[in-house]
């Protein structure tokens, strides 16, 4: 009697722990949701790439964030130099080796810009795929423009990539094996970029980019 | 966690035991009341160090933007989601060799001997690539664990005057990372074989060459990656700097990462030990409780700093630092000491009034000192910090540690 009680119970505890492997996050959405029009697309997958334009996390923004673009290009020329104040400011020599071009692949910092711009990169990549993905949600001039404003800010990430670390990658696709991804010459990298531009100007608003807070082609 | 058609998992593993006291060689053998040894081999799955929601393609707020002159929250993914993760069973063997029991009458000595050997596989999170920003691999980062432990409990004396309770556990461990490679939608990853885990912080600390803490392949898992400084060397002016050795006989003094540094210890210590012994002379007890580790070091952060006479007068520094005079702060095996403490972490006395009342059942004076003192040869504040726990801190005293306090407690307990 014992023994089939302990059966019974088994089974409502085992369907327990089966509606369990069923997970539906509450704090987050699925992504079907959020690209479910053309306004969320132009939201979600165009106009959220210009998050990334600044940002507070060291090392990441395309201006200003400390060990970032902007100290790589300054600190190592003439215009600037981080002298150390005491003990204060030296910080394992990272200033000094700024300074002195004796920065190497180790340099985490310098690992940490190459990854933010990298991220821009797929997740604009990413953009395009769902533009793509969703086309029956968009007019045809729509996914045109949406396609060329996306375009217009990978070149401006690889244009930065480019200024800083030369013969990178040129990566156009989200599904794109790692084995595919070979290192390009600096000039294919420019050449890339530059006719990136010229394809999508046109397509971009006449406006001046200050007004919009958008890439534009004034 | 894991991906939708891989939530189930089979991971068999089989064990028996041997009952020797019930064989015939040893059933007639009075002193020994047990002793048993137990095998066990098998597979374990394992989901540590991976969040919730991996394998989903959820979204989050990514911020804010302005969209035709109106800031519009914009969302997002936070990372690749790996749909086909899984946790794999074909590598992560768990084998359990050899524990043994062993215990001889009982209350008046045990024993018991285990030793263990294990070796799993941790899923982390891989950093971005080209193709993707970041990901949950199943990562191969395979850990084998071997562990000896012996334990001793018993009663040496009991008698009606006088008892004496003695448990002891001493614990010998070591681990070592195997690969740091792993799989992410077919393709092969892998990570850097020396990866920097922990380094020093603060004001002038910040960044650059300080890390000391590393996670290298085929060694255990915290590792001091450190320069090795050979002495101290003169200025002109008088004050002393590290002499940093070059390792690599290149020439040259690196001290960054691929540069002069070589192994110099492990964060984790080799031996583990607790003890507590309790004894009771008629009314009057008794007890103290240790703690120890040994075979570890700690990189002492705290000395460096506040060593270098570079930072003084903005910072203040240790008192023999002016007569030192170290204007130096690159972090070398200078600052590496050894872990190694036994630490007394209670000591109690009492007395337990005999009573012939009838409303009393008893009554009990007592005064406990908690931190009563710890043996080291550490110079820092305290041996005791973070020497187990993988993450930023491991192994390194960082200006960070409030100095342990004494406890004086008296305590009377009264039962009616």
């Amino acid at each position: 009697m014992k023994k089939i009680i302990e059966y019974i119970l088994a089974v409502p505890l085992m369907l327990c722990f089966c509606s369990c492997l069923d997970e539906h996050p509450k704090d987050q959405l699925d992504q079907e949701e959020i690209y479910n029009n053309a306004d969320n697309i132009y939201k979600n997958a165009v106009a959220s790439l210009y998050n990334y334009i600044g940002s507070n996390q060291e090392s990441e923004g395309l201006q200003g964030t400390c060990r970032g673009i902007y100290d790589y290009n300054t600190l190592t020329t003439d215009e600037a130099m981080i002298p150390i104040r005491g003990g204060d400011w030296y910080d394992g020599g990272l200033w000094e080796n700024i300074y002195q071009h004796n920065w190497n692949a180790n340099d985490i910092s310098l690992y940490n810009v190459w990854k933010y711009l990298f991220k821009v990169i797929v997740i604009s990549n990413q953009s395009l795929s769902v533009i793509d993905d969703h086309k029956s949600l968009l007019s045809a001039e729509q996914a045109r423009d949406f396609t060329a404003e996306v375009r217009a800010v990978r070149a401006l990430f690889y244009y930065y990539a480019m200024d800083m670390f030369g013969r990178v990658p040129i990566v156009t696709s989200y599904d794109v094996k790692l084995e595919q991804v070979t290192q390009s010459e600096r000039r294919e990298v420019f050449d890339f970029i530059f006719n990136e531009l010229l394809d999508v100007a046109p397509l971009l608003a006449d406006e001046h980019s200050n007004k919009e807070g958008t890439t534009t082609d004034e | 966690m894991v991906g939708a058609s891989n939530t189930w998992g089979f991971f068999p593993s089989i064990s028996f035991t041997w009952d020797l006291k019930k064989e015939n060689f040893l059933i007639n053998v009075k002193p020994l009341s047990m002793l048993k040894l137990r095998a066990g081999a098998g597979q374990a799955g394992n989901l540590g160090g991976i969040s919730a929601y991996t394998t989903m393609n959820t979204v989050r707020q990514t911020g804010i933007v302005p969209i035709k002159s109106s800031p519009t929250v914009t969302l997002g993914m936070v990372r690749n989601n790996n749909p086909e993760f899984k946790v794999g069973n074909e590598d992560d063997i768990q084998h359990r060799c050899g524990h043994g029991a062993l215990y001889q009458r009982s209350y008046t000595y045990g024993g018991v001997l285990l030793f263990q050997d294990y070796r799993h596989a941790l899923c982390l999170r891989s950093p971005g690539s080209a193709i993707c920003i970041q990901h949950i691999a199943r990562k191969h980062r395979f850990h084998v664990k071997q562990r000896i432990g012996i334990g001793l409990s018993g009663q040496p004396i009991r008698k009606k005057d006088m008892e004496l309770n003695v448990n002891m556990n001493l614990s010998f461990q070591s681990n070592r990372l195997i690969s740091l490679s792993g799989k992410y939608k077919g393709m092969s990853m892998s990570a850097a074989n020396v990866t920097a885990i922990g380094a020093l912080d603060g004001a002038g600390q910040n960044g650059g060459d300080n890390n000391v803490v590393y996670q290298i392949v085929g060694q255990p898992l915290g590792v001091f990656y450190l320069p090795h400084c050979k002495g101290l060397v003169k200025n002109e002016n008088g004050s002393y700097f590290y002499d940093i050795e070059d390792l690599d006989h290149n020439g040259k003094v690196d001290i960054s990462d691929g540069g002069d540094r070589y192994v110099a210890g492990q964060a984790t210590p080799k031996v583990i030990l607790g003890s507590n012994i309790s004894f009771r002379y008629k009314n009057f007890y008794v007890s103290i409780q240790m703690n120890g580790a040994l075979g570890h070091k700690i990189f002492n952060g705290t000395g460096l700093s506040f060593t270098s006479m570079a930072c003084f007068p903005d910072y203040n520094v240790l008192k023999d630092a002016p007569q030192k005079n170290i204007v130096d702060q690159r972090v070398s095996d200078y600052w590496l000491e050894k872990g190694d403490y036994l630490n007394f972490e209670h000591l109690t006395l009492g007395y337990n009034v005999p009573l012939k009342s009838k409303t009393l059942r008893s009554l009990r004076i007592s005064g406990n000192v908690s931190n009563l003192g710890t043996i080291t040869g550490y110079r820092g504040l305290t041996p005791m910090i973070n020497s187990y726990v993988v993450n930023s801190t491991m192994g390194i005293d960082d200006k960070r540690n409030y100095p342990l306090f004494r406890t004086y407690s008296l305590g009377l307990s009264i039962q009616f």
